[in-house]
Formats: C-alpha cells, sequence, structure tokens
C-alpha cells in the first residue's frame, strides 16, 4: 500500500461536482506535483486529505489508516503537515508564539525546541523577528512562518499549497533547494504550484487536475509541453 | 509634467526595525511603477503609508500637488488613491455587482444610478459580466483577483496601487492581468504595481522600483533593473543549471 492512497474520491459543493472520483498514490520518500488550472479541484483535494472536508464518497489511507472520518489534528498526530495557501497566520501571536503552536502534538511538544533551531536555521529572517506580531511581518515573511509553523509539528509528509507565492525569486530558489533537502533526509513532499516548470523539475511523480478529474500522471520525465498543456486546458 | 505622486524622505519603523527607510520617488500621470524587492523590503509598508492604513514617523505623500501624509485612508480614497491586497479581501456575502457598488457608492462618493451604469463598465474591463451575480466568496482564485482590482476602480482612483495581483495565478491569466492593467492606464490612471513575477515587472511597467531594507535602490527601466549585478544578487538569485 502507498504512503498515501486515494481511491474513487467525489466531493460535492450542493450540486457541483468539485471531484469525480479520482485515485491519487504517494509513495514514501517522493516528491509529488498537484497541477492545473485555478479551480481545477486542487484545493478541494487538499482539503479532503487533510480532513477539512468530509468526501462525499471514496476513501483516502494515510500510513495505511483510513483518515477520511478523521478531525484534521488526528491527521497531524499521523505526521501530515499542510501549509495552507493564503499563509493563515495567527495575526496577534508573535513569529515565536505561531510556530510553537505548530508543535502541540505530544510527540512534536518533546523536541520543539530543537525543531524551532532547525526552522531559524531555514529562514533567519523569521529569527530576527521573534518576539514581532505576526501582522508586522511582511507578506513574504508570512508566508515562511507558515511553512516554518507546518514543520513545527515534525511532519514526515508535508503538502505546500502555492509554496512560492508572494516570495521573491531569490527566497523561492531557496526553499526549492530546501524541499530538496528535506526530500534527501526522509520526507514525502507533495507541490501544489503553479510555477509549472518548477515545481516538475523536482518531482518524482505529476497529476494534472482538469475539472475535477485526472487528465495526465505520471514521471515528468515523460511529460511534453503539448500533453501538459493539453492537459491543463483540454486544448 | 508635474508627478501625480511625490514620495519624499517616507520613513516607519516597526520596533527597532526601519521597515522604510528615507525613501524618496515620483510617479508620472499614466505611469506603471513596478515595485520588486526582497521579501521584507518595505513594498507594502511603502503601500500602507501612502494610503493612510499606517502613518510615516518621518516624511511626505504628495498627491496632486497636496500633501496627504496625515489624511485619512478613506478621504484618500475620495481624493483617488485605491488599493489591492496581497490577499484577496472581498465582502463574502455579496455579489460580485454589489461588492463593487460598495466601491463607488462609497468610495467614489456617486449615486446608484451613476455608480450603477461605470460598474457595468468595470464588470466588462476585469471581465466579470458573467459572474456579476455570483456571491465573493464562492470565486475561485482567477475571478476573486480580478475582484480586487475590479473594487479598486469602482472608487474611481487617479493613483491604482496594486499588491501581488499575479501571485498564484498561471502563465496565461497573468497575461490577462497584463492586459487588465494596461488598458486601466488608457484611461488615464496611474498604477503602482508590486510583484514578484519577473515576467510581470518586465512587461507591465514603464519603470521599475527596487527596494532594500526600505531604500530606493534603483529607479529605471525594467531591462536596465533586472542586468544590474545588485538586483540579481539580493532579488534574483544566481542562474540555475
Amino acid at each position: 500500500m502507498s504512503l498515501l492512497e486515494i481511491r474513487d474520491l467525489s466531493v460535492y459543493y450542493g450540486e457541483f461536482l468539485a471531484l469525480a472520483g479520482i485515485d491519487v498514490d504517494v509513495e514514501k520518500r517522493q516528491v509529488v506535483s498537484l497541477m492545473g488550472a485555478n479551480s481545477a479541484g486542487k484545493s478541494t483535494l487538499l482539503k479532503a486529505i487533510s480532513g477539512i472536508l468530509k468526501p462525499s464518497t471514496g476513501t483516502i489511507n494515510f500510513v495505511g489508516k483510513r483518515i477520511d472520518g478523521l478531525e484534521p489534528h488526528d491527521i497531524v498526530a499521523l505526521g501530515m503537515s499542510l501549509v495552507p495557501e493564503g499563509r493563515k497566520i495567527f495575526s496577534a501571536l508573535t513569529v515565536r508564539e505561531n510556530l510553537l503552536i505548530g508543535s502541540y502534538t505530544p510527540r512534536a511538544r518533546k523536541t520543539r525546541n530543537e525543531t524551532l533551531g532547525k526552522v531559524f536555521q531555514l529562514f533567519p529572517a523569521l529569527k530576527a523577528r521573534i518576539h514581532q506580531k505576526g501582522t508586522d511581518l511582511s507578506g513574504g515573511e508570512q508566508q515562511m512562518l507558515s511553512i516554518g509553523r507546518a514543520l513545527m509539528s515534525q511532519p514526515h509528509f508535508i503538502i505546500f499549497d502555492e509554496l512560492s507565492l508572494g516570495l521573491s525569486p531569490l527566497v523561492v530558489k531557496e526553499l526549492y533547494k530546501s524541499v530538496k533537502k528535506m526530500n534527501q533526509e526522509g520526507m514525502t513532499v507533495v507541490l501544489v504550484e503553479q510555477d509549472v516548470k518548477r515545481s516538475l523539475k523536482v518531482s518524482d511523480y505529476a497529476y494534472i487536475l482538469q475539472e475535477g478529474k485526472i487528465s495526465l500522471k505520471g514521471s515528468p520525465r515523460h511529460f511534453t509541453e503539448q500533453t501538459v498543456k493539453k492537459a491543463y486546458f483540454g486544448l | 509634467m508635474s508627478p501625480i505622486l511625490t514620495i519624499n524622505s517616507l520613513h516607519k519603523s516597526f520596533g527597532k526595525v526601519a521597515a522604510v527607510h528615507d525613501l524618496s520617488f515620483e510617479v508620472e500621470p499614466r505611469e506603471i511603477l513596478g515595485i520588486i524587492g526582497p521579501n521584507g523590503a518595505g513594498k507594502t509598508t511603502t503601500f500602507n503609508l501612502i494610503t493612510g492604513e499606517i502613518k510615516p514617523d518621518k516624511g511626505e505623500v504628495i498627491f496632486g500637488g497636496k500633501d496627504v501624509t496625515y489624511d485619512s485612508t478613506y478621504r484618500k480614497c475620495r481624493m483617488g488613491i485605491a488599493r489591492t491586497y496581497q490577499i484577496p479581501k472581498p465582502f463574502v456575502n455579496m455579489t460580485v455587482l454589489e461588492n463593487l457598488l460598495v466601491g463607488a457608492i462609497y468610495g467614489a462618493s456617486e449615486g446608484y444610478r451613476q455608480s450603477r451604469e461605470k460598474c457595468e463598465e468595470i464588470l466588462e474591463k476585469t471581465r466579470l459580466k458573467t459572474k456579476r451575480n455570483a456571491i465573493a466568496g464562492s470565486l475561485p482564485l482567477l475571478d476573486r483577483k480580478r475582484l480586487e482590482l475590479a473594487k479598486a476602480l469602482a472608487t474611481d482612483p487617479t493613483v491604482l496601487l496594486v499588491d501581488e495581483v499575479a501571485g498564484g495565478l498561471t502563465e496565461s491569466e497573468v497575461e490577462e492581468v497584463l492586459e487588465i492593467i494596461h488598458s486601466v492606464r488608457k484611461d488615464g490612471v496611474s498604477v503602482l504595481w508590486v510583484e514578484h513575477i519577473i515576467m510581470a515587472m518586465q512587461k507591465g511597467p514603464d519603470r521599475l522600483l527596487v527596494m532594500n531594507f526600505g531604500r530606493n535602490l534603483f529607479c529605471g527601466r525594467p531591462e536596465e533593473a533586472f542586468k544590474s549585478e545588485e538586483v540579481q544578487r539580493i532579488y534574483l538569485g544566481a542562474e540555475e543549471d
């Protein structure tokens, strides 16, 4: 069984079918890209995986357990963490407090100081602002904080929804380097990105969604610009 | 021609961090001025200082020849300074059209009938016409970004501040945003545009302001900015293999 195994997953919003019976597999230590035009169903899929919304039909298994009925915090405890689109940081809390909130599970709490050090190594800008309120950070720094908070739960499986959003090209390059490094150290990574070229370059496997269905999947090495465009837009 | 907006030695600190430091630049009428710089360089803070959401410690904001540094945000909006936000902030329970009407009636202080006509034009321009009755909270990302621009345009700006409207969009969607921004300028609006998407900053602006540590590091033609070694070092990073 794959580390993450999704079978025949459908999600309705009222009458609108956002995901139409899709299958997705993510193997341990892979980097997998989920791509597709805006409103293709990517965010819905991430919400279903992380337990924020319950699928209408289908199953999701993670580390051999069925998780599609679980609450988000139970899924985090199994070692999955999501970096949400739009940062969603706690603006009234300081940088340090925001990070510590990420380590609330008993497992992560034991080593939180060590993890904190690692996060500051990854984002020195956060360390310089450790006692500032979330609201006083720049957009890019908030994005770093959101990633740092996800790492604080010590996940072995991490999902980045729009990792590079709002970050300067230099920071994006460094982030992708750290993603590679995390992956080499054993982390399984799911990337949801609009930067198609960059995310395909680092991915072992990719799924492209179109109108709630998977229009293309496979190793990006076998993709051509044409097949990707067709899978994106149906042209 | 005299500039429509002049930023004069602006300064703002948060605690010990100087977010904007002795910053000066000018925006000409009908100019698109792009702003780039590392994260935390003070780009959004500069916008907040121009609109009055935060007040500077020192310096001036001159709009249309008048010192507006300490005018309130709503007053500046009525004078003709509008902005968009990185993360779209629509009234989620209202329709697209109602969102625009708020901008037109409150922001530009116009009557309903006049506003209604103008909003139809803006819906057309921002390609939201078929979505006019959709609830704003249900819109997908591209439409939320369009709405963010449309709301600001409904206030009848002379100067429009655009904060990362193209982030998270596909390449063809970014092209569409570029077209909208250019058509806005054609209507006589000056645009200040913060964006991290290099293609947009190469094609969109007439001039590019590069900020670093709250300062004006460079201001000039985009192609010169991107060629500069300093810009490559602090912003773009080394070429990848």
